[in-house]
């Protein structure tokens, strides 16, 4: 096993089952020293027991577990090191604040880790420490709230207290599980900058886990894509969103239609919008089967009968104030995505045509899971019918 | 009036209707509430009455009689010490029991509140005989004093502070765990910074309960003869030449009780936070390691041992006594157990009947009313039975000279002091029988009567046994109040085994403390299914 000095936390080979059902499968995942990564996956694809793995709470099955160079968990080591020897700073989905202690005692919690227990317990946070843990509610912009009890702060305060108290005793690394999932909406909005600046500040290394799309790319300087146990793809959002690497992780992030797709020489596919070029065919040959994934806003409607478009039937019409999401039914009841202009005002039942402006991107994988490809699927077959 | 069941409707700020909460009680509510109200505060107010009449000057006397002040301070500190005794090993099983994969949980649960079906005096009994002429610890020398009713007492009344821990603790988020583990807290740390933090109240509360219990005990005490109030007050009031003495110890002990009270008030807002919500999903966890059978055979020890020791006591006794089994089974016996039974189950009816008006109350009708009569009957279920006692003989010889010495005296001890099981029983299950059902059935044509009935009786027939099983099971073993209002002549079990004791007549002692252990063991069981240590 080689050390992992260059990386904060470095997780090889990590599998974990509960019983007969495996929640995580040989995973890799290496985070950079003061990186935020964001772990974007449905629920139940293992990304809190991931968390969980590294905090200490659970222990991995096989697999091993480097925090700041150290090995804490496989690697020839008998017993997996403590939680509390790992250094790691957690914040929960609900806060999880000591309700028996102040807001600057929450904080203050940590930093008294060089005195005895009796000290511990008996006495509250010395005057370094209740410094340092003032410091760390400034940075959350709560200074002025010391003083109160967890109980009497908002939602969203309770997790700033959260994050200023993982943050206080300067973890290697800090873990963040679903922290705005318990929060409104607007609250999540300012919440997320507020953290992101916030971890930043300090130099943090951070994984932050979430099932909003939208959280992780605005947050993350790296979205890891979690499906069934495993980083099914992990990079920038911008990469994962323009070139996702599978069926799966394209179904996963954002809107779009994935097409059943045949090869054909020059660059091009025949997929159920037609003749097409498209990015990613690489080294497979003409006539080759694979998948292409086209994005709402890389799609553009026109009046039927539009010459270079594919007739079809608007199903439904949604309103999102910037733009509008049209669905199109372009036979057999298989449903295209297409972003227009908000002010175009269409109606259900129109026939329209769908012209392909935008980037078509062939992806790996030809066993999509989600509903949106099953409909995508039948769209290809009802295209190569009419073809 | 409104004597009606329906909730008035009206149009709230929302639009939408909402019921209106505050409605007027039916006067006969009121006044059948109030009743076991002013029976539960007549002991404490008449024992004002006679400590006062007296006068000034006797009063002082009284209250300058020597080794009064030690007295006192030696029943306040046997109540400190097995208070916190109790709490520091109830708060060691309960997080055992509730916070750790120790093996056989629920067996440990049920185990860690096992002693209460040794009532104390039982227990007492049993320890004095072993450690007599012919026991097993005779060579150590006669067991009694301080010590020995501060261990004896704290042994067998622990689980009463386990209780109210136990249930706090397996309401702490294991979150708050995983939290402190994460910030560099080691397992006992976490379990010492956050557990004991966190049932902190349910400390105090504990504590407090096991402290009220001490300051009334009265059977184990005298036994071990460690002397505290109790005793004194008993035997100035046989003694007959100074009831005036007797009247102002009691009041002596019902200040003991309040301070009590208050220093548990002013230890219970150190930890005072709001929104102590309860983690809805599983509780904490510990692992014990290499631990868990070590932990087990503590919970064991602890918990049946003691139980154990003194039911195998009694059996020797029982058994190989030189008096034979026929002699210490035979009348006396006999005639306990009958007295035992039919005054605690007549108490049991008595105070199911009484505390239902006031349970109707508080549960349908809060108020200011309901709220003095919960008050005034917990007072009752705070205070020492033989203060009850003494208040309730000094108003009978003065207001009711034909009820003294009758068992309806004795019944109205047994209610004043075990009204509040029954209330607090009676109350719980009213509110979980929704008001709705009864509107509805108002609205399908019954009145607030027949609603009452048709609807709501049905559901509260398990409250209802309970409440009588409690107050039952908790008479049987009375004892101070027994002795001291009971008609000449007549002996309970509780008192057989007593007086027995007192004559060292450890054989004859048996017979009836085994009995007393099998209906606490009834208690004990009651009490753990209703706390869920049995699921």
């Amino acid at each position: 096993m080689t050390e992992c000095k260059a990386h904060a936390i470095c997780c090889r080979s990590l599998s974990k089952s509960f019983g007969e059902t495996p929640v995580l499968r040989s995973l890799n995942l290496c985070v950079d020293r003061g990186e935020l990564v964001c772990l974007l996956g449905p629920s139940g694809c293992g990304k809190t027991t991931l968390l969980r793995c590294i905090a200490g709470f659970e222990h991995p099955g096989a697999g091993s577990i480097q925090i700041g160079g150290k090995t804490v968990a496989g690697a020839g080591l008998t017993t997996p090191a403590a939680p509390e020897a790992r250094r790691v700073g957690v914040v929960f989905q609900e806060a999880a604040l000591f309700p028996h202690l102040s807001v600057l005692g929450n904080v203050a919690f940590g930093l008294s880790q060089g005195r005895g227990l009796l000290s511990r317990l008996v006495r509250g946070p010395g005057r370094a420490e209740r410094a340092r843990a003032r410091e760390m509610l400034d940075l959350v912009g709560l200074a002025d709230k010391a003083d109160r009890r967890p109980g009497e702060l908002s939602g969203g305060e309770q997790q700033r207290v959260a994050l200023a108290r993982a943050l206080a005793p300067e973890p290697e690394v800090v873990l963040l599980d679903e922290p705005f999932a318990n929060l409104d909406r607007a609250l999540r909005l300012t919440l997320r900058r507020e953290v992101r600046d916030a971890l930043k500040a300090c130099g943090a290394t951070a994984i932050l886990v979430t099932h909003d799309q939208d959280e992780a790319f605005t947050m993350a300087d790296r979205v890891g894509v979690m499906l069934d146990g495993e980083i099914a793809q992990i990079d920038t959002p911008e990469r994962i969103y323009d070139h996702p690497a599978d069926t799966r992780v394209a179904s996963m992030v954002g809107r779009g239609a994935l097409l059943d797709a045949s090869v054909e020489d020059g660059g091009l596919v025949c997929c159920g919008l037609g003749r097409v070029s498209a990015d990613g065919i690489g080294e497979a040959c003409a006539g080759a089967g694979c998948s292409v994934f086209v994005r709402p806003e890389g799609l553009r409607l026109n009046p039927e009968g539009c010459p270079r478009s594919v007739a079809g039937r608007v199903v439904r019409v949604e309103y999102a104030g910037d733009h509008r999401l049209v669905t199109v039914d372009i036979g057999n009841g298989a449903a295209i995505p297409v972003k227009v202009d908000p002010n175009l005002r269409v109606s259900v039942g129109t026939e329209v045509g769908v012209e392909v402006v935008g980037p078509v991107r062939v992806v790996r994988g030809v066993k999509p899971p989600s509903p949106v490809t099953v409909s995508a699927k039948r769209t290809a077959d009802a295209g190569r019918g009419d073809r | 009036m409104d004597t009606g069941g329906a909730a008035v409707l009206r149009t709230g700020g929302s639009g939408r209707f909402v019921p209106e909460r505050v409605r007027r009680a039916p006067v006969a509510l009121v006044i059948g509430a109030s009743v076991v109200g002013v029976l539960a505060a007549l002991p404490v107010l008449y024992l004002f009455v006679r400590a006062f009449e007296a006068g000034g000057g006797e009063l002082l006397e009284t209250l300058r009689r020597p080794g009064l002040l030690a007295l006192v301070l030696r029943t306040a500190a046997l109540a400190g010490v097995v208070a916190g005794a109790s709490v520091a090993i109830a708060f060691v099983l309960a997080v055992l029991t509730a916070a750790t994969d120790l093996p056989l949980r629920r067996l440990s649960s049920v185990v860690s509140v096992l002693p209460l079906a040794v009532p104390c005096y039982v227990g007492a009994s049993a320890v004095v005989g072993l450690s007599g002429p012919g026991g097993v610890f005779e060579g150590m020398g006669a067991v009694h004093g301080f010590s020995a009713a501060a261990i004896v007492l704290t042994l067998f009344i622990f689980p009463l502070a386990y209780l109210p821990l136990r249930a706090s603790i397996s309401r702490v988020d294991p979150r708050l765990i995983d939290a402190a583990r994460s910030l560099g807290e080691s397992g006992l740390g976490a379990t010492l910074r956050v557990i004991l933090a966190w049932s902190w109240p349910a400390c105090v509360g504990g504590g407090v309960l096991v402290g009220l219990y001490t300051l009334g005990e009265f059977g184990a005490v005298t036994m071990l003869r460690c002397d505290t109030l109790t005793a004194v007050i008993y035997e100035q009031y046989r003694s007959s030449f100074s009831r005036t003495g007797a009247a102002v110890s009691s009041l002596l002990l019902v200040v003991l009780v309040l301070a009590l009270l208050g220093v548990g008030g002013l230890l219970r807002r150190r930890g005072k936070w709001s929104s102590a919500r309860g983690s809805s999903r599983g509780g904490v966890t510990l692992r014990l390691g290499a631990w868990r059978w070590p932990a087990f055979a503590l919970v064991m020890l602890i918990g049946a041992g003691p139980v154990l020791l003194v039911v195998l006591t009694l059996l020797s006794w029982l058994g190989g006594s030189g008096l034979g089994v026929e002699r210490t089974i035979g009348g006396g016996l006999w005639a306990g157990a009958a007295t035992s039974a039919s005054v605690a189950i007549a108490a049991g009816v008595a105070c199911v009947l009484m505390t239902a008006p006031a349970a109707v109350l508080a549960a349908r009708y809060p108020g200011r009313v309901s709220g003095l009569v919960e008050r005034a009957v917990s007072t009752g279920f705070a205070l020492p039975g033989i203060v009850v006692a003494l208040g309730l003989a000094f108003f009978a010889l003065r207001a009711t000279p034909f009820a003294y010495q009758t068992w309806a005296m004795v019944i109205a001890a047994f209610v004043v002091l075990f009204a509040a099981q029954s209330l607090m029983a009676l109350r719980a299950s009213l509110e979980r029988s929704p008001v709705r059902l009864e509107e509805a059935a108002r609205t399908l044509g019954r009145g607030p009567v027949g609603a009452f009935v048709g609807v709501t009786l049905p559901g509260l027939a398990p409250g209802i046994g309970a409440a009588w099983v409690l107050v039952t099971l908790s008479a049987m073993k009375e004892l101070p109040a027994m002795l001291l209002l009971s008609p000449a002549g007549s002996v309970s079990l509780a008192e057989l085994v007593w007086s027995s004791t007192r004559e060292a007549m450890f054989a004859s002692a048996a017979a009836p403390g085994l009995a007393l252990i099998g209906v606490s063991a009834g208690l004990v069981w009651l009490v753990a299914m209703r706390e869920g240590l049995t699921r």
